[in-house]
């Protein structure tokens, strides 16, 4: 996989300068993962984060009646597991591949030492990933509203 | 292990020295890579060989025993035919008794008749007739018993030919499939010892081939120590490490392999990385000279929180 691309059009790393993407990318390790294959399952301890290069996966929890539904279908270059990133809880929910599925990988250790390269670039890291945060937070305010 | 600065390790990755010592550290592992899997092929090749001959060496002795149980079965059948001869020697011996008593018997029968026949023709007392009749009917049996047994000794003594001729054939037989199996049995003999021989040169060549593979292992031990001694670095079998010049906790690894699976990042040969010496290579970064400067951080910083909002990038989950 050309993870240059992926990574520059992800917007995780938004407003990142090539040489700071560059970086990342070495940081990076390229997973593959075929059709139904799952990558994290809800409850586990994550410490790390995916963006999806190619294909797409879904992401699942169970209902009240304990039945698997999928609550959002992710395609490149969306990332996800960053939740459990910051927050250091749990995974929130299963992430299985619906096609075969190719991502990077970054770990808070791989997180960690482009910090200590680039400290700017790290943070914008943060930011991109709050700001996603604080778009699903909207989302979930207008859909309570809605339903007030 | 000598302290070097970054761009010092680059200098000295692409000096003409550095670079030949890599071309030879790479020529000696190909040959370590070509010697090792000619020394399993041949491995695989003298251990099967000595396999397949202790499997032949095994039938041959199987194949001797069922030659000794034919030769057995063919000596145990000539002593049956034997017996069976005897057998119907005697039989003969007993019809021929029999024969006779069956033709006395017989010559009784005709003097009944004939005793008979006259005492009706003088027309003898009715009571005399009655007599004669009574020993004709005896002398009757007499002659069925007596011919009867005659007949069953003669189907004995019949059958006990006919089983010793059956016998006598299959003894030849049995001795033919003797002599074949032992042939067998000597061939596969042969094929075993053959076996063997061929195993021996094979181990032969093993022997070689690990002596080349170990020549091979220890000319590219002897050029990381080269380097060690040349470069003032460290030597692992992955990586050569350098001191960092200006962090006693910090050192650079100058990687030797290529390996996607076996690090944190996808380790490729050649490509530097700056590693903690309490951890080493349990976490490798890429090394780096210089993060952006200070300027043009800072700009992009005014740029997103002063000049404006960006549009909503699509949201993860999870």
């Amino acid at each position: 996989m050309d993870k240059m691309p992926v990574l520059s059009t992800s917007p995780l790393f938004e407003m990142l300068s090539n040489q700071e993407l560059e970086y990342v990318a070495e940081l990076s390790r390229p997973r593959r993962f075929s059709a139904g294959q799952v990558i994290f399952e809800e409850g586990e301890l994550g410490d790390s984060l995916y963006v999806i290069g190619a294909g797409e996966v879904e992401v699942v929890r169970r209902d009240a009646a304990g039945e698997l539904k999928v609550i959002a279908v992710l395609t490149p270059p969306q990332f996800f597991g960053e939740m459990s990133l910051i927050d250091k809880e749990y995974r929130s929910a299963t992430v299985r591949a619906r096609s075969d599925a190719e991502l990077l990988h970054l770990t808070a250790e791989n997180l960690t030492a482009f910090r200590k390269q680039h400290r700017d670039g790290f943070t914008f890291v943060v930011i991109n990933i709050a700001r996603v945060l604080s778009a699903r937070l909207r989302e979930a305010n207008t859909r309570l509203a809605a339903r007030l | 292990m000598k302290p070097k600065r970054l761009s010092e390790l680059r200098a000295l990755i692409q000096s003409a020295e550095f670079t030949a010592w890599w071309q030879s550290l790479l020529e000696a592992r190909a040959t370590i890579g070509t010697t090792e899997a000619h020394y399993e092929e041949l491995l695989a090749q003298a251990t099967l060989i000595d396999f397949r001959a202790e499997l032949s060496q095994k039938n041959a002795i199987d194949t001797l025993y069922r030659a000794g149980e034919h030769e057995d079965t063919a000596a145990a059948m000539l002593a049956e035919a034997t017996e069976l001869e005897n057998k119907s020697f005697r039989g003969v011996s007993d019809f021929e008794e029999q024969r006779y008593r069956a033709s006395e018997a017989w010559y009784r029968l005709g003097a009944a008749e004939k005793s008979l026949d006259e005492a009706k023709d003088a027309k003898r007392h009715p009571a005399e007739i009655q007599t004669l009749e009574r020993a004709l009917r005896s002398s009757a049996e007499d002659y069925d018993k007596e011919n009867s047994r005659k007949a069953r000794l003669w189907d004995e003594v019949e059958r006990l030919w006919s089983r010793s001729a059956e016998v006598s054939l299959l003894v030849a037989e049995q001795r033919a499939q003797g002599k074949k199996v032992r042939s067998q049995a000597e061939k596969l003999f042969g094929t075993a010892e053959e076996r063997k021989q061929k195993g021996k040169a094979l181990r032969a060549e093993t022997d070689a081939a690990a002596k080349a593979m170990e020549a091979a292992k220890a000319k590219a031990s002897a050029l990381l120590e080269q380097a060690r001694l040349n470069f003032g670095c460290s030597s692992g079998v992955d990586f050569l490490y350098f001191r960092h010049k200006d962090d006693q906790r910090l050192a650079w690894a100058v990687a030797l392999v290529d390996d996607r699976e076996s690090y944190n990042v996808e380790v490729q040969p050649l490509h530097l990385y700056q590693v903690d010496r309490a951890r080493g290579v349990g976490f490798l970064e890429p090394a780096r000279a210089a993060a952006l400067n200070l300027e043009e951080a800072d700009r992009r910083f005014e740029q997103y929180f002063l000049q404006g909002r960006k549009g909503q990038g699509a949201p993860g989950a999870a």
